[in-house]
């Protein structure tokens, strides 16, 4: 027991930084011993690095040390209260325990004869978790709360879930038609798939409503690329070749020496994506960048037009 | 928290034979029956799967047939799970049927897994089971849908072999044969699964078999 004291004292400075999610994290590593008891009753002491994340994030709260400003392993040993694992301290046990409440049938021994309250199982010490007491206990109450959601791994749930626009591939000339070398080739998606997308997602008291708005479409046109801030303007029959559009492409080669003899075409939609946090948030909101949709199809022949002098 | 069970060879016999004064009033804690009387060699010894008795009059006399049937069972768990988790703690290596393996045996099977992760990552493998110099019940009891089985074992683990990664540091502690407490649980939908396990690893003060 007093090895893991030692143990845990040495790790309270890495582990009290260990439970932000900053939003710019940096990652530190540093060696620290831990001491353990092996299967057959040595102790044993090993080097390991520890890596924790920096940054501006704040720790999450729980544990049930006394005092209100952590938890501490020993006078003046400040260790987090919650581990990323989201287990929590109990001085009491002198371990890190996960709620098992759920795991246990009503009556079972472990209960203690009570019929509301927690259980909890003591599942390790230090920064890696060395085996602990395997005791389960019983806390009058609901116990520690877990630890805060990241609203910002909500958010990414919420984004898997959203329908990106796979879009839909338009090009003027349209093929079958062939394109020519140095005519400009009108490019758009549906219009309608240059739109916002809302999702949400909820976790406990915890929920998080995303937004991805469309900010570029890629080109590319196996020939060269291009990038429009648009879905583009439809060509429609009847337009003359005065009309603009702000989407296009113009080659400048033939495609004939391309497999099948086309150039292959592909568009793809990128999405700004950001996110707010509504309830118990740690964040109130943030940003999942920029995020490309689904990669969409097609291919086009470019050929050359004949031209004839006349004098 | 990684136990072993008892070895059956001629060697561990003759052991258990040498052990007997060492058993007479091996641990105690709420839970104990009364002291028990010297050991004789039980005829369990020498069955392969089971473990052996202090004596089986002194305890078999305290509890009722069926609880004695409770406590086989428990025990033919327990014993299971020691014999098919032994090469898995014996590679150290977090695996998929590692987990499957928990999680049939234990309530709280990530305590396990968590141990087994401490060990990959640290490069510790255990080889081999401690000698279960004999077992008994210390409380059979029932609640509504089930059935809890608490098990004293006396064990000595010098027969398991650690195998340290380099650089790590042993101090050597010689532990001898000491109290293991292994607490199971059963339901109408569930076999026994380990409740509670207390041994040598468990980073408390374990009780010498012989006090």
């Amino acid at each position: 027991m007093r090895q893991m004291m030692v143990a845990l004292a040495v790790i309270v400075s890495s582990l009290s930084i260990g439970l932000a999610t900053p939003a710019h994290a940096e990652k530190v590593c540093h060696n620290e011993n831990e001491t353990y008891t092996d299967a057959r009753g040595n102790v044993v002491t090993v080097v390991k690095e520890v890596c924790v994340e920096t940054g501006n994030g704040g720790g999450s709260g729980g544990g049930s040390s006394a005092g209100s400003s952590g938890c501490f392993s020993s006078p003046g040993h400040q260790i987090p209260c919650t581990t990323p694992e989201g287990y929590h301290w109990f001085d009491s046990q002198f371990c890190y325990a996960m709620n098992a409440t759920s795991a246990y049938d009503p009556g079972n021994p472990v209960w203690q004869g009570h019929a509301d309250g927690s259980l909890w199982a003591c599942m390790g010490i230090g920064p890696m978790m060395a085996p602990a007491a395997g005791a389960t206990f019983y806390v009058p109450g609901a116990g520690p709360a877990p630890p805060p959601v990241d609203p910002a791994v909500l958010a990414q749930q919420a984004l898997d879930r959203m329908p990106l626009a796979k879009p839909t591939i338009h090009m003027a000339p349209q093929p079958p038609l062939m394109t020519y070398v140095g005519l400009e080739t009108w490019l758009w998606m549906d219009p309608g798939q240059w739109a916002d997308l809302k999702g949400g997602a909820k976790a406990g008291a915890t929920s998080v409503t995303v937004v991805a708005e469309p900010v570029q479409v890629a080109w590319d046109l196996t020939a060269g690329s291009t990038t429009c801030t648009s879905a583009g303007r439809p060509w429609v029959k009847g337009m003359s070749s005065s009309e603009k559009t702000d989407c296009s492409y113009t080659f400048a080669k033939i495609s004939d020496f391309e497999p099948g003899g086309e150039f292959p075409v592909a568009a793809t939609l990128t999405y700004q994506v950001d996110w707010t946090c509504a309830g118990t948030c740690t964040t109130k909101n943030g940003s999942l960048g920029e995020v490309e949709g689904p990669l969409s199809q097609s291919a086009i022949h470019v050929g050359e037009r004949q031209s004839v002098v006349v004098r | 928290m990684r136990t072993r069970s008892f070895h059956q060879t001629a060697a561990a016999i003759a052991a258990l034979a040498g052990l007997t004064f060492t058993m007479a009033g091996c641990g105690a804690d709420g839970d104990d029956p009364k002291p028990l009387p010297p050991i004789s060699s039980s005829s369990t010894a020498s069955t392969p799967t089971t473990s052996p008795s202090p004596t089986t009059q002194a305890w078999e006399s305290k509890f009722t047939r069926k609880q004695r049937v409770e406590y086989d069972e428990a025990l033919q768990r327990w014993e299971s799970y020691e014999q098919r988790s032994e090469p898995i703690f014996a590679k150290g290596k977090v695996t998929p049927a590692a987990e499957a393996l928990f999680k049939d045996y234990f309530i709280v099977w990530q305590n396990q897994l968590n141990t087994l992760r401490f060990y990959e990552q640290v490069g510790d493998k255990v080889v081999g089971l401690p000698t279960v110099i004999w077992s008994r019940p210390s409380k059979v009891t029932a609640f509504k849908g089930g059935m809890n089985v608490k098990i004293q074992q006396c064990i000595d683990p010098s027969t398991v072999k650690v195998k340290h990664a380099a650089g790590a540091q042993v101090q050597e502690k010689n532990v001898g044969p000491y109290i293991r407490k292994i607490s199971l649980s059963k339901t109408d939908a569930k076999p026994y699964r380990v409740s509670e396990l207390f041994d040598v690893t468990s980073g408390k003060k374990v009780k010498p078999c012989d006090r």
